[in-house]
């Protein structure tokens, strides 16, 4: 068995008893016991090539999107002249990095309306089509 | 906090209108109709949803499961429609 990083495990540990918790809304102490039960014994993760505190800073950018997904759509309502063009958009992490953090990368994009990714361009950038003011 | 429910509900409803309707117009291009949708499915629903926990706060890890899933496949969908019309 390969060496796991207890830090790697914890979180892990911890994010799939949050997901539990959210999804049975009970904190009695035995649904807490079937909860880690179910943690400990699902399959461990395999995610190659991440850095925790690196995903930490991406985690928080990504939540940081939401709000700012509100903002653009208001902007989106209220643009006169709107023109659509593509646009090259480095990307956190080169292609063959860490999936998570590709995949947070393309969510936080993708999620705010005002750009849309459609695929990658080459292995530091993606190709994002984004709504703009005609100049 | 009524009102502030009621306000996130309306400012919800009219994102979804909003949204859904350039489906309906035939001279958009589909992306276009892509970024309207995220603002409906993904920023509308969010705002009504976040009315109905500040309306019935007992529910609130249901409802915050919802927006969590919802913005995760719209996404998601979203991507998967946009690489298949860029191809």
């Amino acid at each position: 068995m390969s060496f796991i990083n207890p830090i790697r495990y914890l979180s892990q540990i911890l994010f799939r008893l949050l997901i539990w918790c959210l999804l049975t809304s009970n904190f009695r102490i035995s649904n807490l016991i079937i909860g880690i039960t179910i943690s400990v014994i699902l399959p461990n993760v395999r995610l190659p090539n991440l850095n925790l505190s690196f995903m930490a800073i991406e985690l928080l950018k990504t939540i940081i999107a939401f709000p700012k997904s509100i903002k653009e759509s208001v902007d989106l309502i209220f643009l006169k002249n709107k023109e659509e063009v593509f646009v090259n958009q480095r990307s956190s992490v080169e292609e063959d990095g860490s999936q998570f953090v590709n995949f947070l990368d393309l969510f936080r994009i993708t999620l705010t309306p005002l750009s849309l990714v459609t695929r990658r361009k080459d292995r530091k950038s993606w190709r994002v089509h984004t709504i703009r003011n005609r100049k | 906090m009524l009102f502030l429910s009621y306000l996130l509900l309306f400012i919800g409803l009219f994102f979804w209108i909003w949204g859904t309707f350039p489906l309906l117009i035939k001279r958009d291009s589909l992306l276009y109709k892509l970024h309207t949708l995220t603002v409906a499915d993904t920023v509308g629903s969010g705002l009504i949803l976040i009315a109905l926990i500040i309306r019935d706060s007992s529910h609130w890890p249901i409802l915050l499961i919802s927006i969590i899933t919802l913005t995760l496949w719209n996404t998601v969908f979203g991507y998967l429609l946009g690489n298949l019309v860029d191809n």
